[in-house]
């Protein structure tokens, strides 16, 4: 039987007597009947860049050429079919730790490639630094370590000596973990100190304006757009009229001026 | 060594074997393998079992006709644009840039040649017949360099004498390389703008392989000038690093102690910007490269550049010192929002006018 237990199983229960089977008369080798079992059960259900990893490290270990893999398995995995994917699959399948969690979080290529480019203890740390948080989040801190460790020339234990990451310093050395959302902000702000910086500033100003309660101020984080967008909840037209009365009150607040000062990019 | 010499194999197109250009260009390229092919998935399929496929598709040349050859330059939506054409005889490129988007766009697409040039004439033939009120740009400089391979190919002059006595249009080559020889065997064009890539020498060493030198661009567009070609200049793409400001400022300062002011048309300037896919196989590629670990925004139009502020800020700076030689009322901005034209303009503006070149875009 090369492909079908599961068939035979769910036939026996629903008490089907025969089944259609199609009969190889060859003899088939350990790599074709590897290749029809995978590509039975890749009908089934998605599969993750781990599994996939490993299927093909698989039919490599069988004998399967990288010209065959690149060329035909890689377009049915739905991967780019081009050897610097194959590199990375192999690569990926040989990881001594972590490729469970891997497929836990249903990684994509992208976060794999740039995952494997960090040294094999880093990886350890960095897997167990970033366990609990979710998949986008696993993406975007891998991304943000690989962006920081490389603009500052450090490596990730001297990254970890930034002050607000100490305690995740401290929990590697004792083996405990932790992470949470905390690590995103710090690592965030490290990384777009600029941005960080001006959108914590139009924060605390639009605080300072103190809006009357049901008008609030938006703005393009980007900062690439630099219009203020005024929203206000109002069940009448008294009540818009109060509204809009506080407001052009608050206009002599200099706060008004250094709002659109900061958007505009004046003086700063 | 020219840059062609990198090639390790020729490929030629069936349907193209009796194409105008393909002796011209194979009896250049001789002792080189070359392979009749159907298509050019057969050579894509090579090139993807490099472990480089964009190093490897740079060492091929595809042979073929081009059905079409004219388009709008596609900018990016939500950018002020300038009205540009775009004239693609070649696709891809022997240089080797870490932050081309040619790394993704192309996908695998050998350097491809189009041996039916004489179709382009007839295109821009019609081209030039419909009715214009405004100045049209067109250039070949979109996706591939436009003078990288002119020693191969010849398609400057060829185009130098298509648009000659065309007054109404101004033709941009566009280049990192040196190589002006052809260009200089024959009389100026008026309407042909030679125009420069210019970069810091050390962002030109760590970020531009395989294009001439800054020295050897300059010197390639002060015999252009004496010639009696008209230049343009592309501060494109600008990078800050530590100390940008100063190299940036040398450049300008040699700039304009080389070049006669009035032999330059335009200058652009362009910070670094990138689609999101990029940077993973430029990281793959220029492992030594740190341009992408920068702060970056993701813009309007999804593409990544340097914080506006900081944009501006670079903006500005150069601005300045190009302002210091009176050619600020030449410069323009490439894929830039309306918000940062509107600062940059007000600054220009303000600075010295002289009366220059009239952009299409002027009042
Ligand atoms: S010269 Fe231009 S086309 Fe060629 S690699 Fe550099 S950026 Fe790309």
């Amino acid at each position: 039987m090369v492909s079908g237990w599961r068939r035979i199983e769910a036939a026996k229960i629903c008490g089907l007597k025969e089944l259609p089977a199609l009969e190889i008369k060859e003899a088939l080798s350990d790599l074709e009947v590897m290749k029809v079992t995978f590509f039975d059960n890749y009908g089934q259900r998605r599969f993750s860049i781990a599994e996939k990893a490993l299927a093909v490290k698989r039919l490599s270990d069988f004998g399967l050429s990288s010209e065959e893999i690149i060329a035909r398995i890689l377009p049915l995995l739905e991967l780019p079919p081009e050897r610097p994917t194959l590199d990375i699959l192999l690569k990926l399948s040989k990881l001594p730790v972590g490729l469970e969690k891997i497929h836990q979080k249903d990684w994509k290529l992208s976060t794999v490639e740039l995952f494997l480019n960090f040294p094999d203890q880093e990886q350890l740390w960095l897997l167990r630094l970033i366990e609990n948080l979710t998949h986008n989040q696993q993406k975007e801190a891998i991304e943000l370590f690989y962006c920081l460790k490389k603009r500052k020339k450090k490596s990730l234990r001297k990254l970890l000596e930034k002050p607000g990451l100490e305690s995740y310093q401290k929990a590697f050395k004792n083996n405990r973990l932790l992470a949470d959302d905390q690590l995103l902000s710090i690592l965030r702000k490290e990384a777009y100190p600029q941005m960080f910086r001006l959108n914590e500033l139009i924060g605390q100003t639009i605080k300072q304006l103190r809006l009357p309660e049901k008008v609030s101020l938006d703005y393009d984080r980007t900062l690439e757009k630099t219009h203020l967008k005024l929203m206000a909840e109002v069940r009448s037209v008294f009540e818009l009229e109060t509204y809009l009365n506080q407001l052009v009150k608050s206009f002599n607040d200099e706060n008004w001026a250094k709002l659109f000062d900061i958007l505009n990019n004046q003086g700063q | 060594m020219t840059v062609f010499q990198q090639v390790k194999k020729i490929y030629l197109d069936r349907k193209a074997e009796n194409s105008g250009q393909v002796n011209n260009l194979l009896k250049k390229l001789p002792n080189l393998p070359v392979e009749v092919v159907e298509e050019v998935k057969d050579i894509q399929q090579e090139i993807r079992l490099a472990s480089d496929p964009v190093g490897e598709s740079k060492q091929l040349i595809f042979l073929t006709e081009q059905k079409s050859f004219i388009r709008p330059c596609p900018c990016t939506s939500g950018c002020f644009g300038c009205g540009y054409w775009t004239l693609d005889l070649d696709l891809n490129c022997p240089f080797d840039c870490s932050y081309c988007i040619l790394q993704k766009y192309l996908e695998g697409q050998p350097i491809t040649l189009a041996t039916n040039r004489e179709h382009l004439r007839k295109e821009l033939e019609q081209f030039f017949a419909r009715e214009r009120t405004e100045v049209i740009r067109i250039g070949t400089g979109e996706l591939a360099d436009s003078l990288a391979l002119e020693e191969l190919t010849g398609n400057a002059i060829f185009l130098a004498d298509i648009f000659r006595n065309r007054p109404g249009y101004l033709l941009e080559l566009k280049s990192k390389a040196a190589s002006i020889q052809t260009l200089m065997s024959i009389t100026p064009v008026p309407n042909l703008i030679l125009s420069w890539s210019l970069n810091p020498e050390s962002v030109i060493r760590s970020e531009e392989k395989g294009t001439a030198s800054l020295e050897e661009r300059f010197q390639s567009a002060v015999a252009a000038a004496k010639h009696g070609y008209r230049l343009g200049f592309h501060f494109d793409p600008i990078i800050h690093y530590p100390g940008w400001e100063e190299d940036y400022q040398s450049v300008v300062l040699r700039l304009f102690k080389l070049i006669p002011e009035e032999a330059i048309s335009w200058i652009s300037l362009g910070t670094l910007r990138f689609p999101p896919d990029l940077p993973l196989v430029a990281r793959r590629r220029f492992p030594k490269s740190s341009i992408y670990e920068h702060e970056f925004v993701r813009s309007w139009d999804g593409k990544f550049r340097y914080p506006r502020p900081l944009r501006l800020r670079m903006y500005e700076s150069i601005v300045e010192m190009i302002s210091q030689f009176g050619s600020d009322k030449k410069i323009y901005l490439c894929m830039e929002s309306p918000e940062v034209w509107e600062v940059i303009t007000r600054k220009i503006k303000k600075g010295r006018h002289l009366n220059t070149f009239p952009f299409p875009w002027e009042n």
